[in-house]
Order: structure tokens, then sequence, then C-alpha cells
């Protein structure tokens, strides 16, 4: 039987009633509950998030001069999804990039929608690549870090990465003031990459890194680099380190380490040629050392400078005999005369009359085994065992700078506490930041007084008297007074189980001695010349009389002799 | 005398109280220039509007020029910066002075007070 045509009406509209119904709670699903899923999920595909880098600040050393500046350049992507012709493709970019095409045709097939082509390009490269209209191939705004100086103060700069954060050195130390902070633009974008007109469009712009002016001079650090290099390879060295430092401020004028690198492509330098020897790695300091002894008994009272000290050529202290490093017979000396003969015998007495308790007080208090203040990524304490822990030979050693293990930075910053009359600074890199076009000033973050003036101006009369007619003659340089002190330290087995056959030779020292206004160090690795006044000396002066004569140091008076018992 | 009636509204006779006018139809010929006043005003709107999009279209160019302009002279100002440091590197001028025949001394005196 059929339904009334009436009814068959009603459930017809019942059904479309049903659709519509249907049709109208979906919508309300999409449109008021799911709306915002849904939205976020359309502006995911349209709007882009553009990172924008930060400009680096600039590095400058003490004279306004780059050593490391940020420059605009570009990174090359592709995406394969979009290359037509990756083979011929490659062979365009080979030209230009001057990358290999293999390499290239391997980037540009790979199945991915984002390859790095090349990174940190120079812009004129960026805008061949571009004239070539390859379809597929992008480009991203990267700073490039350039060192225009190539290897100048390569270890102390550092470098940084590709994403431009710093990896190394100030570089590393800096990262924060340096790098500024980075922007972000918002935009929309169809499929095709093109901006929507009247979309959604945000820009927060990036705030460049800060300015940092050191205290490093290029001229002194170049002609220390220059002269160290030309030391090592005299004396068939392994390497060295060259500090220059202004006593009174704790600036450091110039930190070379040899080997070098340049930090322009240090993915090709060799891991331990990128260390800042000076600061980062320790050694025995060897008869340097002796300049502590002699301090520490001067303000102690416990010698006096005329008093007359009988020294033997050879001495037992524990189970150990310490002899000197030439042959003599048993003579009378001086303080002076021990310090400036270096004589070990001279410097264990000397040492004993102190006592171990106040040695060691006074090896902190000059900086040993603890960080200088420089604050640079890596830097040792230095090796300093406690005094309750010493050996009972260790006042035959540690007095003459053997059996303790510090930083060329740290001995350099002992000679500048005696040159700035007994006072300590802390040695520092960076003058300050630059803001506004003028240097806002670091502060020194220790300053504190280890000797009486006393007493820093007699231990530097002896190091004159070294320097005169002791065992640094050959640190002497025409029309200055310099003072300084040599140093000749064997070099410990690995794991501290006695010493090799090898040795560094040192000799750190200041000028002009009566008003110090540069300390210099100079410390050769395994020289074939061991000692100190013969290999590390030359250096010394070499370094010195360019300082001196740059920085336009005056000629001071000499120093008033001091009582000898040795030479005339 | 009788008052000619005027052609738009015809009094009417009141039927209770009061007067009626009835607004009759106009005339569609009236309506011809209101029509072409509208259309010039939308012309010259459109014109006003076209020149305005010009005037925006072409100080789009020129910034867009200018910032072209801006960027490339920004490039060159970083090239130059570059070339001024790498310049001033040490080691190039002691290149430059060593083909100019120039050396470290090798003797150096220094002029000072004589000390005794």
């Amino acid at each position: 039987m059929k339904p009334p045509p009436g009814a068959r009406v009603v459930a017809l509209f019942g059904l479309m009633a049903l659709a519509l119904a249907a049709v109208a709670t979906r919508l309300v699903l999409l449109q008021v509950r799911d709306a915002a899923t849904y939205e976020a999920l359309a502006a995911e595909q349209r709007v882009r998030r553009i990172a924008l880098p930060a400009e680096r600040g600039t590095i400058y050393d003490r004279s306004m001069h780059e050593l490391a500046l940020s420059l605009p350049a570009k990174a090359v992507y592709a995406d394969p999804a979009l290359v037509s012709d990756p083979v011929g493709s490659a062979d365009r970019l080979t030209e230009v990039l001057g990358l290999r095409p293999a390499e290239l045709r391997e980037a540009l097939t790979a199945p991915s929608r984002f390859e790095y082509l090349a990174r940190a390009v120079d812009l004129s490269v960026a805008n061949r690549v571009r004239s070539l209209n390859l379809p597929g191939i992008g480009f991203i705004d990267e700073p490039k870090r350039t060192y225009p100086g190539d290897s100048l103060a390569a270890q102390v700069l550092g470098f940084v990465g590709v994403d431009g954060a710093g990896l190394a050195g100030l570089e590393l130390q800096w990262n924060d003031v340096l790098a500024g902070r980075p922007g972000r633009m918002l935009v929309e974008q169809d499929p095709d990459g093109q901006s929507i007109p009247q979309g959604r469009l945000e820009v927060e712009q990036p705030r460049r890194g800060r300015d940092l002016v050191l205290t490093i001079d290029k001229d002194v650090q170049y002609f220390a680099e220059r002269a160290l290099a030309r030391a090592v390879q005299r004396n068939g060295a392994l390497g060295g380190t060259v500090i220059v430092m202004e006593p009174s401020t704790g600036d450091v004028l110039a930190m070379a380490t040899n080997p070098g690198f340049d930090p322009n492509a240090f993915t090709e330098a060799e891991a331990s040629a990128t260390r800042n020897r000076g600061v980062t790695d320790v050694y025995e300091p060897g008869s340097v050392n002796k300049v502590i002894t002699a301090s520490a008994a001067l303000e102690e009272g416990v010698i006096g400078i005329r008093e007359r000290l009988w020294v033997p050529p050879r001495y037992q202290v524990g189970d150990a005999v310490f002899g000197e490093a030439h042959p003599r017979p048993t003579m009378a000396m001086t303080l002076t005369d021990v310090i400036a003969e270096s004589s070990n015998v001279g410097t264990i007495m000397t040492a004993e009359r102190l006592g171990s308790e106040r040695l060691d007080a006074y090896l902190r208090d000059f900086g040993f085994g603890v960080e200088t203040g420089i604050r640079f990524p890596g830097e040792s304490d230095g090796i300093l065992m406690p005094e309750e822990e010493w050996w009972t030979t260790s006042m035959g050693t540690i007095p003459l700078g053997q059996g303790i293990a510090v930083t060329p930075l740290q001995m350099a910053s002992v000679y500048a506490t005696v040159a700035s009359d007994g006072v300590r600074v802390a040695p520092r890199l960076v003058r300050g930041t630059l803001e506004d076009g003028e240097v806002r000033e670091r502060e020194p973050e220790v300053h504190e007084r280890v000797v009486s003036t006393r007493t820093a101006s007699l231990v530097t009369r002896m190091l004159a008297e070294a320097v005169s007619s002791g065992t640094g003659t050959e640190a002497q340089l025409p029309g200055y007074w310099v003072a300084g002190k040599t140093g000749t330290a064997r070099k410990p087995l690995e794991g501290a189980l006695g010493y090799s056959d090898e040795y560094v030779a040192s000799f750190i020292g200041f000028a002009p001695a009566r008003d110090p206004a540069v300390v210099v160090a100079a410390i050769i690795d395994e020289p074939d010349t061991v000692y100190g006044g013969v290999a590390a000396a030359p250096l010394f002066r070499e370094v010195m009389g360019f300082a001196l004569a740059h920085l336009r140091v005056p000629t001071a008076e000499p120093p008033d002799p001091l009582p000898s018992l040795v030479r005339g | 005398m009788a008052v000619a009636a005027r052609p738009a509204d015809v009094l009417l006779q009141p039927q209770r109280t009061g007067a009626v006018v009835r607004r009759l139809p106009r005339r569609r010929g009236r309506r011809v220039p209101f029509a072409m006043v509208a259309a010039a005003v939308v012309a010259a709107l459109l014109i006003v509007l076209a020149g305005a999009q010009a005037i925006v279209s072409q100080g789009a160019f020129q910034l867009s020029e200018l910032t072209d302009r801006a960027q490339r002279l920004e490039a060159e100002s970083d090239r130059l910066r570059l070339r001024v440091a790498r310049l001033s590197t040490p080691d190039r001028i002691v290149a430059a002075g060593r083909r100019a025949g120039l050396g470290m001394p090798t003797q150096v005196e220094t002029l000072g007070k004589e000390y005794p």
C-alpha cells in the first residue's frame, strides 16, 4: 500500500531537516568548537616566522682598530622538492660557490625540503647565485664574522660558529654582550612564498650586540707574535708564550701564543693551537719564582739586605740534595747575589728561614693556586698543594719554582705586582664596552697590597742587578734599566712521576726599573738551548724594546745599587 | 481670478476635515540630471582614487628604489669597512713598508737624560 502524498512530503521535509541539522551541527563544530584549532592550522600554513639575526658587536683593540667584525652575508639553501634539474643546477652552482659538483648534487636530491648549500657567503656571491634564477634555491640572512688581522691575537679573540655563537676566547666569554638579541618577523605568505597583501606582518627588530674594546695593542701584539715565532724557530722549540702587561693597570697589551692559527678558518686548525696557553696551560716556572721567596723573606724580615749568607755548592733538604746550575765553591752571598746569580742553594736557605707556612701564604698572596681575575674561558688556577700536604723535599723545590705549576699570566702578574710597588692588580683583557661612542671602562677586580713599597723597591733593585751583571745580561736594553729574572725549569713527566730532560726557558721582567711601565714575560717551550738567559732573554729584550719605543716610554734614572759580595 | 493649479500638487477639496495634498509621480525627465551628477561624482572619485593609487604606487616604487639603494650603500660601506680593517693590519703595513725598502732599525739609540 502506497503512503499518502502528504506523508511523503512530510517525510521528505523531515529528511531535509535532519540533513540540514547535521550540516548545522557540523558547522557549529567547525566554526565554534574547533575554530581555534583550524585557525591555528591555517596560520601554520600561511604564517612564516623568519628569524632576523642580530649583528654581532665589533671587537676593537685599545686604539679602536677593528680586530673582529660582522658583515652581512647569506646562507644559500635548496628545497630539493622544487629543484627541477639537480644535475644542471649543481653544475651551475659549482662555478659560483666553489663546491664539488657531487656534494651539490647530493644536497639537491636529498629527500628533504631544506638543505644548506653554503653558509655565510659574501653578498656578491649570493647575488651571483640569485642571478642564475635556479628554481628551489633560496637565501637566508646570516652575518659573517671576520677577523681582518687573520692570525693576529687569534687565541685571545677566539672564534664563533656558523650559527654566530662564540665558541672560544673572548668571543665565548663575552658572547652575551656581543651577540645582541635576534629579532623575528611574522609574515603571511601564499604557497609560492609570496607575501599576502594586507596579510599579517609583525616585525620585532633585532638588537645589535654591543662593541668590546680590548686592552690589546695590535702593534705590540703583532710584534710579540712575530718575535715569538722567530725565537721558537731560532731555538728549535715546540712553541712559546709572550705576555706584555701594564703593571699599574693590569692591562694586557699583548698575549701571544705560538703556534698560532687563523680564526677565519678555525676548523682547519689544530685544536692545541687554538688554546690561549698564557692562561689555560700551566708550567713549572723555575727560577723566575725566586722573586717570591726573596720578597717574602724581606717582607717578613728574616734576612737583611746586607746580610752575608755562606752558601755551599750543595744542600740537602729531606732526602734530596740540591745544587747549582753551574758548579762553584762555597761562597758568601747577599740576598741580592742570590737573586742576581740565581743561586738555588741560597734561595733554599732563605726559604728555610721563612718556613713553609709563610712561604705558602706569600705564594697564594701573589696569586698562585687561584684564577687571576681575567675570567678568560678555560683559565687554569695552577697547581699549588696545601702546605700541610707538602713533601719533605718541597722546601727544596717550591722556592726554586719546581713542584708547583702556574700559568704564564700568573707569573707575569707576580712581576707586575713587584713593579707596581707591591700592589697586585688583576690583569684584564677588556677595557670595557662601547656605549654611544664612549668606552665604558671596567675597573680591575683585584687591587690588593701583597708586599710593602720598600720590599717591592728592594726586590726591583735585585732584579735590576740580575740584568745588569747577573744571569740576565742578555735582557739589557740600550738606554733603559731593566729589572728581570731568568728561569730554567725542567718539565715534569706525565703523571708527576719525576722530571724529563726537557726544559721550559723563561725570562720575566719590567722596565724602566725605577718607574716600571711595561712587564714582559717570555716563555719558550723545550728550546735547544735550555737556559732562560740564553733562549728567552733575547726574546724579552726584543719585545720590551719595541713596547717601550711604541708606547713612548721615557728613560728613567737607574736604580740605586744594592750591596753585593760577588759582583764588584 | 482663478489660480492656476501647480503641476505637481493638486489641492483637493477636503472630504471631512483639513486639506490633503497628494504627491503626483515626478516626470522621468527630471531624474536624468541627478544620475549624471551621481555618475560624474563617482567618476571624479574614481579618478581621484586612481590618481592617489598612482601616487602611492610611485611612492612605493621610490621607496623600493631607495631601500635597494640604501642596502647597496650599506653593503658598500661594510665592504669598505672591511677593506680599511684589512689595510690597517700590521701584517699589511709591514709588508708594504718592506716593499718600499723600509725595515726595522739594526741599531737603536735612546736619547734621554745622562745618568751617572
